[in-house]
């Protein structure tokens, strides 16, 4: 059971979050801004799939419900950043 | 019932504790401080079971965890544990164990008749014989199965109960011999957490199988004096009983400790420890392989080590007359103890060429030969052991028998690497012990002692002092100056390891059987045929021979497997490579795994404020999520049918009261509030006057609706939405994903307030009525609360908020009070003072009103992979602003005309039923796969046009209007089509004039 340093909590196990979803799949597009629908349905279904350090965005559900911005090794499961989620974080 | 095997003396057992036990139904009599192995053996039992595939009577071969043979099933009836490893269990008062996979018995197994055919029973035999006819493969596996077995799981519900506990420190040390002992002295002195934990009911490791001494007193006392000062120290932790099974992610280390609870009913017969460790120090010690020799497998031979066991630890003579062969110096040891113990030891066989000249005067000493460069090569005997034939090495066959009912063999050690392994670290193969031993590790942890291949006790208790030191330091504590920690004098008992690697003997004919795997009956030949078949890789020929298969995981087997397979390749070793160690070491229980969390405490159980009311009123109940909701209120002899339908019918004629208190509620509050909204939803909410409410639409990323509710504005900044009941977390999750990741320049705080309000919907012609007497005059007016409007109020003097929705489609009032006062607000309700009958209605009815309506339900029309355009709703949708999800809605696919839209369906013969779920065709008979044209998304019984009716998602949608259908419900064995007709989604006033009156 892989074990995440929740910047408000301290280290937890994952058990207590949720992954929600790739951090490269994240918009913070808002009401107003151009836009793109091709680069939109990119954003939504194509990411690249690599292996190695991977940003994902996961919730403290069962915790204090902060946004965590992960970079975890999905090879070999290391947690190299455990970040709040901060306004201009979009890849 | 005489222990005819058992010395008066010696041994780590109390005599003065005997304890009954019964094997196969036969009564003997043990001590405390034995394994059933080591009470069998004592009571002079040696056929245990029988073997796997080819019945061969099998005997105890090991003294711990890596048991191939001795396996036995516990109790019976519900308690019955199958597959136990006879050298781990416990002997316990009234113990009862029967042998597994023989049939009427172990002394008498019919199924032994496999042994005499077993010249064509070779690896890959089921595959290759039973192909065809193919159709005949589940009853072929089915009679493979019953023959070659292990025990038999219970069938009944286990009544044991078990725990789930977690646990931190900043060492763990795994295995309390030598190594383990002074590692965990050694990190307690520094002040560090610690924990220890060993699989055996007392700590020593081989110390207790060993005779020297340690400061004095034998090595057991020793390992008992340091558990006890460790047991005394405020930080460390110590378990006995517990097996540490499994290394996962980032040092989380589980652990599986038995409870002996005797007759205590409240304590669980095992814990299972998630135990998270800043460092962990690995002191698994070694395990001892086997020799391969043509017979190796029949009652009486035995691993070397096991035999010095039973004699040191237990006092038990494995057997009265015994041979060892050996390629290491351990074999000498075993010799020396066996004969000590009071067994006539024949010779050693020593496969080495040349033997230490102190080794040789042992054995003087005692009269035992020893024959250098000569093995076992072949075995006889019945049930047990009767000779050995040796000779030397070269010679097929070997040249003399000797008679004997105990043979001790030892092939070398392998350090027990498994958990090492399972953090992901490759073990490397040592040249120097011809074995396995630890890599470079991939998480904090430190393999040391036997388990990192040192054999050597002075070694191994140095390696623990500074390996626990450093644990505790990079654990972030130091070891205190004063620190006077030192190692123990040892004296006697151990010898330098000496090993010299000799794999197997030569066969001595062509079909001998020289086992490897004793437990998957795996012998050479097998290993030979997967090998000239291209099973060349290690893990291939581990499946198709299945060494290593069974569920000692081939302790005592795969090293020599891997060996075989090596000469066979013409490799060394270490290019075959080792299989995947894969958690866990030794079988776990199930419940174990499952805890507390079984039966009704799988998941937690919510109920509304109202329950108790419900109850009263004699409500079935149903899950609704993790809520208890009432499906309906049945009345004395009405069936559930009748009752929904009376329920229904009183909505529409009069008025009746229902709980919605499940329904998900969210406070939104901030500048922001009605911008957050407009993004969130589909239609437009910053428009939305205060005191107003509106329905909305929420989409997903890619378009499909995601929950549907109300947004009912209370102030400038200040908003209460409620949605789906089976929802509300989703949605929750979904407005704060976007609040806090996507827009946290919005300035808006939410906060869920699901359990905070109870709420109730009271709905029919009537319902004003009824209210209009409990409320403050005029408050609720068609004029002062026209339809979608919200009031603050009271009800029956509780504070109360009311919104005018409906979604039964007559005039309806959401009622919200606080949760403490939902009971009070549902009695107020019921109990009318003009004496109109409210009838309460449950789920059900709500559903039949629904569908009535042709309202959209969550999981049902908007199924995930509808768009509003499919379900009608497109309207909704604004092309003022922006939303989530309105991008995606562009895609072509989309909107297509063939997409499957919502209609209504009326059956053509006004009896038939709708069947919910069914495939709608257009012909009246199906084609073949793909001819469907949509399915039928809820059905119910309409209580306005007496027939059934229901809702379908149908490619084309409202251009099949007036069409007839067919509904196949083949799923549900029907085999003739239903006809239906295509009507418009809404069979009950679709202009909406009743809710809106």
């Amino acid at each position: 059971m892989q074990l995440f340093n929740c910047p408000w909590c301290g280290p937890r196990a994952h058990i207590e979050f949720t992954y929600i979803r790739d951090h490269q799949s994240v918009s913070t597009r808002g009401n107003g801004d151009d836009p793109d629908v091709q680069q939109e349905l990119d954003r939504i279904y194509l990411r690249s799939n690599h292996l190695g350090p991977h940003q994902e965005i996961w919730q403290h559900s069962a915790g204090c419900r902060g946004w965590l911005r992960i970079t975890r090794n999905n090879l070999t499961h290391e947690v190299e950043d455990c970040l709040p989620c901060q306004h201009g974080d979009a890849p | 019932m005489s222990q005819k095997f058992r010395n008066l003396t010696g041994g780590n057992i109390s005599r003065e504790s005997p304890l009954d036990f019964r094997f196969n139904g036969t009564l003997y009599q043990g001590y405390q401080g034995d394994t059933l192995a080591s009470a069998l053996l004592a009571n002079g039992v040696r056929l245990v079971g029988r073997s796997f595939k080819y019945h061969r009577p099998r005997g105890v071969f090991s003294a711990g965890p890596e048991e191939p043979s001795a396996l036995v099933q516990l109790g019976s009836g519900p308690l019955a544990e199958p597959n136990t490893r006879a050298t781990q269990v416990e002997l316990s008062a009234n113990l009862e164990a029967f042998s597994q996979n023989c049939w009427p018995g172990v002394n008498l197994d019919l199924l032994s008749i496999n042994n005499v055919f077993s010249a064509v029973l070779p690896a890959g035999f089921y595959y290759k014989t039973f192909m065809a006819p193919r159709r005949l493969w589940p009853w072929y596996e089915k009679m493979i199965r019953k023959a070659a077995g292990m025990g038999t799981a219970p069938d009944q519900a286990d009544p044991d109960h078990y725990l789930c506990s977690y646990a931190h420190c900043d060492v763990l040390v795994v295995g309390a011999g030598p190594s383990g002992l002074m590692s965990a002295l050694a990190a307690a002195r520094t002040g560090a957490s610690v924990m220890l934990v060993d699989e055996n009911p007392a700590a020593g490791g081989w110390l207790q199988r060993e005779r020297l001494s340690m400061d004095g007193m034998p090595g057991a006392n020793w390992a008992e004096s340091i558990w006890q000062e460790l047991t005394d120290l405020p930080n460390v932790t110590v378990r006995a009983r517990a097996t540490a099974f499994g290394y996962y992610d980032h040092n989380m280390v589980a652990i599986l400790e038995r409870v002996p609870g005797g007759n205590d009913k409240d304590l669980p017969s095992q814990r299972l420890w998630r135990v998270r460790a800043k460092r962990v120090v690995l002191a698994t010690g070694a395990i001892e392989r086997p020799l391969i020799f043509a017979n190796n497998d029949r009652p009486g031979v035995m691993l070397a080590g096991a035999a010095r066991a039973y004699a040191n630890q237990y006092a038990v003579r494995a057997g009265s007359r015994a041979v060892v062969a050996t390629n290491n110096n351990s074999g000498y040891l075993t010799a020396v103890d066996l004969a000590d113990s009071g067994i006539a030891v024949a010779a050693v066989m020593d496969s080495r060429s040349s033997v230490d000249h102190t080794l040789l005067g042992m054995m003087e000493e005692r009269g035992i030969p020893v024959d250098i460069g000569h093995t076992v090569h072949d075995t006889r005997g019945g049930k047990t052991l009767g000779a050995v034939r040796s000779g030397a090495t070269d010679v097929i066959g070997g040249s003399q028998w000797m008679d004997c009912d105990l043979l001790a063999v030892s092939g070398g050690w392998s350090p027990a690497v498994h958990l090492h392994a399972q953090t992901g670290a490759r073990p490397v193969y040592s040249t120097e012990i011809e074995a396995f031993i630890p890599g470079p590790s991939k998480q904090a942890e430190q393999t040391i002692g036997a388990a990192r291949g040192n054999y050597d006790l002075e070694g191994c208790l140095n390696e623990g002092l500074r390996a626990g030191r450093q644990a505790a330091r990079l654990a972030g504590f130091d070891t205190p100056d004063e620190d006077s920690l030192s190692l123990p004098e040892t004296n006697g008992g151990t010898l330098p390891y000496g090993q010299e690697a000799f794999w197997h003997a030569p066969r001595p004919g062509k079909r001998s059987k020289q086992f490897v795997d004793i437990q998957d009956d795996v012998t050479t030949l097998d290993i030979e045929l997967a090998h000239r078949e291209g099973y060349v890789s290690v893990e291939h020929l581990k499946r198709y021979t299945t060494l290593g298969m069974g569920t000692d995981q081939g302790k005592t087997s795969n090293i020599n497997g891997m060996a075989l397979l090596a000469r066979l390749r013409q490799e060394p070793i270490p290019h075959v490579g080792t299989t995947t160690f894969r958690p866990p070491y030794t079988p776990i229980t199930l419940g174990a795994l499952a805890g507390g969390e079984t039966g009704a405490s799988v998941k937690p159980r919510r109920y509304t404020p109202m329950h108790a009311q419900h109850q009263a009123l004699d409500a079935v109940f149903a899950p609704l999520g993790l809520w208890m909701r009432p499906q309906g209120y049945p009345r004395r002899g009405e069936t559930m049918h009748q009752c929904v339908q009376r329920e229904a019918r009183a909505v529409r004629s009069a008025v009746g009261l229902t709980d919605v208190s499940t329904l998900g509620k969210i406070s939104l509050r901030g500048p922001d509030a009605g911008e957050f909204l407009n993004r969130i939803y589909v239609n437009q909410f910053s428009s939305l006057p205060t005191g107003r409410a509106r329905y909305g639409l929420m989409l997903r990323e890619d378009g499909m609706i995601f929950d549907d509710g109300t947004v009912t504005r209370l102030s400038e900044d200040a908003y209460f939405m409620t949605c789906t009941s089976g929802n509300a977390s989703g949605v929750l999750q979904h407005l704060e994903y976007h609040l806090e990741v996507a827009w946290p320049e919005l300035e808006v705080d939410l906060c869920e307030v699901t359990e905070q309000w109870a709420a109730v919907a009271l709905a029919g012609p009537l319902s004003r009525g009824v209210l209009q007497r409990l409320c403050p005059e005029g408050t609720v007016d068609a004029v002062r609360l026209p339809a979608m409007g919200a009031v603050d109020t009271t009800v029956a003097g509780i504070p109360a908020r009311i919104i005018r929705i409906s979604f039964s489609g007559e005039l309806a009032f959401e009622i919200y009070v606080p949760s403490s006062r939902g009971g009070e607000l549902w009695d107020a309700l019921l109990v009318t003072r003009d004496n109109t009958e409210v009838t309460p209605y449950g789920m059900d009815a709500l559903e039949v009103l629904r569908i009535e309506k042709g309202f959209i339900g969550m999981g049902t029309e908007a199924d995930g992979r509808t768009t509003a355009e499919d379900l009608g709703l497109g309207r909704m949708l604004s092309k003022k602003k922006w939303f989530v999800g309105q991008l995606a809605l562009q895609r072509p696919g989309l909107n297509h005309a063939n997409r499957l839209k919502l209609v209504g369906l009326t059956p053509v013969s006004p009896g038939d039923e709708l069947p919910e779920g069914a495939q709608v065709l257009a012909q009246a008979v199906a084609t073949g796969p793909g001819c469907s044209i949509g399915h039928v998304s809820s059905a119910a019984h309409s209580v306005v046009l007496g027939t059934a009716i229901a809702l379908a998602l149908v490619k084309g949608g409202s251009l099949r209007s007036g069409d007839t259908v067919y509904l196949a419900d083949r799923a549900r064995g029907a085999n003739e089509t239903i006809a239906a007709r295509v009507t418009y989604p809404c069979f009950y006033d679709p202009e909406g004039a009743r809710q809106h009156d």
